[in-house]
């Protein structure tokens, strides 16, 4: 395995975020998407949330986003809040900071629009003052980054695969210059080896650029790759968080457990890492009404009388590594 | 089915099959000269990228090809029947009674306005056709098919609406639904893209239990290679249209060897190894007009040779239970 990620606490915060809750009003009650979380991104991390669907992950980029506003609690970019400032209030500057690459390339790309209306409208609003031949000399710098060629500029994103439409969107990201890139499924539309050329474009952009992601996903053999960090969610909670390489060997919730054990391996090699005890089983309750007390409890194999009752919060087990279980924390 | 004779250890054998797509302007060749076989109560697995043809492949089989696609040459035959030649009313047999499918997307595969207990009557009606059985009888099957696929709380389900329900259940539902006219064969067109990996699990879970205890055939279709894996006991490898590749899982999975499978092992994101920055190179293929020689020597690493370019690869036998078609293993 790789060699552990090392913390460094020294790094600057760069989002903080703070108590969020993020609640829907329904026909048939309020659904609490994300329900008192917190957790910081250092600068230059890459920071894995993941989850089944329906836990609340990208419900939380979507505050950080400003697509939603906080219910209650705060988000801090740079010590600024932000989580209360809807999308059309945020000023242009916060907006060029914080991009977005979506899961699905098909839908988030015009299929009228060539690959070079589309990243050349994201300059044309950020960097206004920019001339036409400017402007294609910076998508050919962006293509250049993300490993294409001015071939593809005159494309429209449906002669293009999967992969590289995906390319064309971390382009567009990338265009307005962002120190934070939410990346929401970004491969998990995409065939098996298309996936790998869009990690390591973002691994080597991460290190050239010195950007931070905020990584969602459910794929775990993806954020063994490239993430440092890893915070599981589920039902609206942060149940764990700890370094990748802290998970992936010992991982303490059973909900973690559960999720490592139903990863399809490929090499018998990779069964033996992986926990075997806890079988996967149910499906996420509603979180109109999520159970009493641990909310895993309804899926949980190792349940005892107090996880049905009371909530366990998110105590730190070993340093830097916060576990929410009652199990867990009882044998500290 | 008296029309039938059966033979023992051969359930489907595709022979040199060739099927077109026609738009206004150009003949897309998606399947070019594809042979496979499936044993009885054998699982198949077929693996490569979105586009290679592997859901034209199940679907030609079944006959149910879009309009504009056509087999043009080939053979299909199930058990001793050519399925390209019998009459329409055997090949109506074998659809409702003997193979079962399952759709890649659950929701688009269940209509909106008809309920689960619909689906599943409809499916079950045809399948009991000559049986006699009243309508009672059918829904205490159906009852009995949920129950199979784990549906907790039956009789609510089966009068719910396909958008009340979970992926996963709609994709039981999937499952019983292929289920209940698949006696012999089932067929998977990759059962479980769209769900969670915990739910993925269940779902892989419960097919392979039910196809167990069931005795069934299976080809299920599939990129994710750590499913293949689990699920199955020989694999095919497409691309282009064409199976480049075949052998027992458990001796692909430890070496690969064309260069296209071995690419795509290495490619796939790993938790043990690093990413590898291996990529294929060049272009996805134009089905208007494939490559001469070898479809995949325009992305091979070894392809520049003349051979690859000009000749398209035999069969090679490496073993005796193991198949490539690359010029590489020919001399």
């Amino acid at each position: 395995m790789k060699e552990p990620y090392e913390m460094k606490r020294c790094d600057k915060t760069i989002l903080k975020v703070e108590h969020l809750k993020k609640y829907f009003n329904t026909q048939k009650g309020t659904v609490r998407a994300v329900d008192d979380i917190s957790f910081n991104v250092f600068k230059g991390e890459t920071l894995a949330i993941v989850g089944e669907s329906g836990s609340g992950k990208t419900t939380t980029a979507n505050v950080i986003l400003g697509r939603y506003t906080a219910t209650e609690g705060s988000v801090f970019y740079k010590s600024i809040e932000i989580g209360s400032i809807s999308l059309t209030m945020r000023p242009i500057w916060l907006r060029r900071e914080i991009q977005v690459v979506f899961q699905d390339p098909a839908t988030s790309l015009n299929p009228k629009k060539t690959v070079k209306d589309i990243i050349e409208t994201a300059i044309k609003i950020h960097y206004p003052q920019l001339n036409k031949y400017e402007r294609i000399e910076k998508m050919l710098e962006l293509l250049g980054y993300v490993g294409l060629t001015e071939d593809h500029l005159f494309k429209l994103p449906g002669e293009l695969g999967g992969g590289e439409r995906q390319l064309v969107a971390l382009a567009r990201a990338l265009a307005t210059n962002p120190t934070l890139l939410i990346l929401d499924e970004p491969t998990s539309s995409l065939d098996v080896s298309a996936q790998s050329r869009i990690l390591v474009t973002l691994l080597n952009i991460q290190k050239n650029k010195d950007l931070t992601y905020i990584l969602i996903t459910h794929d775990l053999a993806v954020v063994k790759n490239i993430s440092h960090r890893i915070n599981v969610m589920y039902l609206g909670k942060i149940v764990e968080t700890a370094t990748t390489y802290e998970i992936f060997t010992k991982a303490l919730h059973p909900y973690t457990q559960m999720l490592l054990s139903s990863i399809p391996t490929i090499s018998e090699e990779e069964s033996k890492i992986l926990p075997k005890r806890v079988e996967p089983r149910g499906e996420v309750p509603s979180a109109i009404n999520p159970p009493s007390g641990c909310r895993f409890s309804s899926r949980c194999p190792f349940a005892i009388d107090i996880c049905t009752k009371r909530e366990p919060l998110l105590e730190e087990v070993i340093t830097d590594h916060f576990v929410a279980c009652h199990l867990v924390n009882k044998n500290v | 089915m008296s029309d039938l004779v059966f033979d023992a250890n051969r359930l489907l054998t595709v022979k040199n099959l060739y099927v077109k797509y026609k738009s206004y302007w150009y003949i897309y060749h998606v399947l070019n000269d594809i042979s496979i076989n499936v044993g009885l109560g054998e699982k198949i697995g077929i693996i490569g990228e979105s586009g290679a043809g592997k859901t034209t492949l199940l679907k030609s089989i079944l006959q149910v090809l879009p309009i504009n696609g056509k087999i043009t040459s080939g053979e299909i035959f199930y058990r001793d029947v050519n399925l390209l030649k019998c009459s329409k009313q055997i090949l109506l047999e074998i659809r409702r009674k003997r193979v079962g499918m399952i759709f890649q997307d659950p929701l688009a595969a269940l209509n909106p306005v008809f309920t689960i207990k619909d689906h599943l009557l409809e499916v079950l009606r045809y399948a009991n056709e000559t049986a006699n059985i009243d309508k009672s009888d059918l829904i205490n099957i159906a009852l009995d098919l949920l129950r199979d696929t784990l549906i907790p709380d039956p009789e609510r389900i089966l009068n719910s609406y396909p958008f009340q329900l979970s992926g996963g259940m709609r994709q039981r539902i999937v499952i019983a639904m292929a289920l209940a006219s698949a006696r012999e064969l089932l067929l998977a067109d990759e059962p479980t893209t769209n769900l969670d990996v915990t739910i993925q699990a269940q779902i892989l879970k419960l097919i392979g239990e039910l196809v167990e205890k069931r005795g069934l055939s299976m080809i299920l279709i599939s990129h994710a290679l750590g499913l293949i894996r689990k699920m199955t006991e020989r694999v095919y490898v497409m691309y282009g249209g064409n199976i480049i590749e075949e052998a027992p899982t458990f001796k692909l999975f430890n070496e690969p060897l064309h260069p296209y499978t071995q690419l795509l092992f290495k490619t796939a994101p790993k938790i043990l190894e690093p990413l590898s920055s291996v990529e294929l190179r060049g272009n996805p293929l134009d089905y208007r007009n494939l490559p001469n020689g070898c479809v995949f020597h325009p992305r091979c690493p070894y392809g520049d040779s003349e051979v690859c370019r000009k000749v398209k690869p035999h069969q090679v036998k490496v073993e005796k239970d193991r198949t490539v078609y690359c010029h590489i293993y020919g001399s």
